[in-house]
């Protein structure tokens, strides 16, 4: 399935890192958590990032936008460090946030990965970002997925450019 | 056939009759009530179909929206341009766009065909709803993602197909309706047809005779009012024959009524068959017809038109096995001479018919005022009899008898007068034939009965016991039992039965002559004399005469008027004398009014005579000082 995404009338010039971060926050309206790995009632959706991330501003200004009943929350990460009460990390190929972490799968229930490293991602990524010319789409991993006990939207998966099983 | 030709006459015209507005009423009913239902039907379908195609558009709206939502977040115009091009399938959906939050368009679709620049626009469309306009449905569909709205979707569907859909049921409900009405015409015009056949009967019903074909006394009556309206206006008359058969009762007494109705028909074919080509022959009522001949005036036209009828009853008419001579006594008046009115016409026809069936029937008679006057009189006459005894106007005179041999008052005879009290006198010549034809003379002839047994009482008791009194009866009388009324009589008011003297006429005889016979034996073996009166005017039969037990002849005034000049009534009369004496009867001779009659009468042997010549009828008073003056007299002697 062919996706594009591209906005072709776009009011202002859009900075490739707001559009990104702003795919990020969609990508995680369209997930659903398992309800152990949710927020209580009105408590924040925690985006995790590296604090290097060129992304990280982008995805700051996006905070306390609505994400299905809470508010998103975006939280630096060191390199080497996820803990919980991450539900969405973003990792990059330069940032050597390397989520993947084989000796520890249970580590990684109910945390969404999203990677940008399109070339090799993280076997743990659920969405891979990847870019096609100057329009953005994505991938997405049902495997990492259902390993993160995830439910992506069928919506979602239907703008993927690849489904990975 | 010349009755088919008449009935055309009396056709009331059948287009305009209750079959054509009744056609016309079910025809404007069963459309109007048709157009009706089918208005409503198709303002319903209009409805129906117009809310089931917001409805299923709404539907598909929500599905392509729901399937939306991610390429609007994601603003992948790809995506929602491929979930547009779905619409593709519903082919009148000409224009579809999806919106995001803010309005910026993400995707759009238009078929190819649509007319671009009529599309309207769509933004002056809530985020949800849909109106009609410019001939189609536009319809605006938030679209939303985990309960917020991230967007719009926005439809333009053509009402082509829906009002070509409409038309089709428009042309359905039209077809049918046509049809409906087709087939309701057609079972309109049967039933018309079947009113029409009924008028047409009822028609004929009410103008015809069934048993004669011939048109009736409704018809009739329309036909005199036309002819009358239409020789006012011209200066032609017209007659009319009143026909009614003479003794048609006995036909159907004896023969029965199919003979009397198959005579009636032959008597009509008669009719019709002596009649000129305009002349109307109608069946006016049980035994009556009426003939109806225009131009027809004066007197000579008259009895012309009066003898063709009376031809019709000339011969005899074969009936199924029985051949019958018809007789009938025809009254003829004229328009305007007789009568300026149907009614008053008919009445005068009628008054001429009566008046020939008293001369004697089997004839025609033509109307005049005199006649209608007698009618008139003789209807008064008959109406005041009937109260004639109970007031007293009744009286009896006695005319004495006398013995011609001794000269001596042998009897008297009880002539009855009748006083009217605005008429004045009456003679029985005029009410007698009135009271015989009404049954009064029964009631009447008991009065004179009893009147005459009692003034003869009071006269044997003042010892005038050699006198007897002749009553005359009639024949209803004596149909009535003749003996038992006498024998009531005479015990009544005491009188010896030798004393009494009934007279019969030959014609009250005729009828049940055997029950007469007996009646008038059982009388003369009372001591009761029976004289025939009137004798050698009726059937003067001898052979009735040996049967009858009689003692006395009276000779009719007719033979005596013209004694003895007239040598046929003087041998009639002294062979009326010598048979009578041969047959040991006594002769009485009535209406002797001369010396010269009385003397011819005693030379042929006549035993006793009454008349003007010795007396003229008396009152019981006068009657009695005779009695008293003959007694003195015989006590001189």
């Amino acid at each position: 399935m062919l996706v594009v995404l591209a906005c072709p009338k776009p009011a202002r010039a859009v900075d490739e890192d707001e559009l990104k971060a702003a795919i990020i926050l969609n990508i995680m309206t369209f997930v659903d958590w398992p309800a152990d790995a949710s927020p209580s009632a009105g408590g924040p959706w925690v985006l995790c990032v590296g604090s290097r991330s060129a992304l990280a501003p982008a995805l700051k200004a996006l905070e306390g936008r609505p994400v299905h009943s809470g508010r998103l929350l975006v939280r630096d990460v060191q390199p080497g460090a996820v803990t919980p009460p991450c539900h969405a990390l973003y990792v990059e190929a330069r940032d050597g946030l390397h989520a993947a972490n084989p000796a520890q799968p249970g580590s990684l229930a109910g945390l969404l990965v999203i990677s940008d490293d399109a070339v090799l991602p993280s076997p743990a990524a659920s969405v891979i970002l990847r870019a096609v010319g100057s329009r953005l789409g994505f991938d997405v991993n049902l495997h990492a997925a259902r390993e993160a006990r995830l439910q992506l939207s069928s919506k979602l998966i239907r703008l993927a450019k690849v489904v990975k099983q | 056939m010349t009755t088919e030709r008449r009935r055309d006459r009396f056709r009331v015209s059948s287009g305009a009759g209750l079959g054509g507005r009744v056609t016309r009423a079910v025809g404007l009913g069963a459309g109007a009530a048709l157009l009706l239902s089918g208005l409503i039907l198709d303002t319903f379908v209009y409805v129906s179909l117009r809310t089931a195609l917001v409805d299923d558009l709404t539907i598909q709206a929500r599905i392509t929206a729901e399937s939306s939502s991610a390429a609007i977040v994601f603003k992948d115009a790809a995506a929602a341009t491929q979930i547009l091009a779905a619409m593709q399938v519903s082919p009148s959906v000409e224009h579809a766009e999806l919106r995001d939050a803010t309005g910026a368009l993400v995707a759009q679709y238009t078929r190819a065909d649509a007319i671009q620049n009529s599309l309207g626009n769509p933004l002056a469309l809530p985020v949800e709803g849909h109106r009609f306009a410019d001939g189609r449905l536009h319809l605006s569909q938030a679209v939303r993602e985990a309960g917020r709205v991230v967007g719009s979707l926005r439809l333009a569907v053509t009402l082509d197909p829906f009002y070509r859909r409409m038309l089709t049921y428009v042309g359905i409900t039209l077809v049918a309706s046509v049809l409906a009405l087709g087939l309701g015409f057609a079972l309109v015009v049967r039933i018309r047809r079947e009113i029409n056949r009924t008028e047409s009967r009822l028609d004929y019903l009410a103008y015809y005779d069934p048993v004669t074909g011939l048109p009736n006394r409704h018809a009739a009556n329309e036909r005199i009012q036309r002819l009358i309206d239409t020789v006012g206006r011209s200066s032609e008359g017209f007659a009319l024959l009143l026909i009614d058969l003479d003794d048609f009762k006995v036909v159907n007494d004896t023969l029965g009524h199919a003979v009397g109705d198959e005579l009636l028909r032959a008597l009509a074919g008669r009719l019709t068959e002596f009649m000129r080509p305009n002349d109307m022959a109608f069946r006016f009522g049980g035994d009556e017809f009426v003939i109806l001949a225009p131009r027809v005036t004066g007197e000579v036209h008259l009895r012309q038109v009066g003898q063709a009828a009376m031809l019709a009853f000339q011969g005899t008419l074969q009936v199924g096995t029985h051949e019958l001579r018809a007789r009938g006594s025809v009254g003829i008046a004229q328009f305007p001479r007789d009568a300026t009115s149907a009614e008053a016409l008919v009445r005068a026809a009628d008054t001429a018919m009566y008046e020939a069936k008293r001369q004697g029937k089997d004839r025609f008679a033509l109307f005049d005022a005199e006649m209608y006057r007698g009618a008139t009189r003789r209807m008064r006459l008959e109406t005041d009899l009937r109260e004639a005894v109970a007031r007293k106007e009744l009286s009896l005179v006695y005319q004495p008898i006398l013995d011609l041999r001794s000269e001596r008052l042998c009897g008297a005879e009880a002539l009855l007068r009748w006083a009217h009290p605005e008429l004045g006198i009456v003679s029985p010549a005029e009410f007698i034939p009135l009271a015989e034809a009404s049954g009064v003379i029964v009631d009447i002839g008991l009065w004179v009965l009893y009147t005459a047994c009692r003034q003869m009482k009071v006269w044997t008791d003042q010892g005038h016991d050699h006198l007897f009194m002749a009553v005359n009866v009639s024949a209803r009388q004596i149909m009535r039992g003749l003996d038992e009324q006498v024998h009531a009589a005479l015990s009544a008011t005491g009188l010896d039965p030798h004393r009494l003297e009934i007279e019969i006429t030959e014609h009250s005889m005729v009828e049940d002559i055997d029950s007469n016979v007996e009646q008038l034996r059982s009388l003369r073996e009372l001591g009761v004399q029976v004289a025939v009166d009137d004798f050698g005017t009726g059937l003067s039969s001898l052979a009735y005469l040996k049967r009858l037990p009689i003692g006395k002849l009276k000779i009719d005034r007719a033979f005596v008027k013209d004694l003895p000049e007239s040598e046929d009534d003087a041998a009639i009369a002294s062979a009326i004398i010598s048979m009578a004496h041969r047959l040991g009867l006594t002769v009485v001779a009535e209406g002797v009014e001369t010396e010269a009659q009385r003397d011819f009468l005693a030379a042929q042997g006549c035993d006793c005579l009454q008349g003007f010549l010795y007396s003229h009828p008396l009152l019981p008073n006068a009657f009695g000082e005779l009695l008293a003056a003959q007694a003195a007299e015989l006590s001189r002697v």
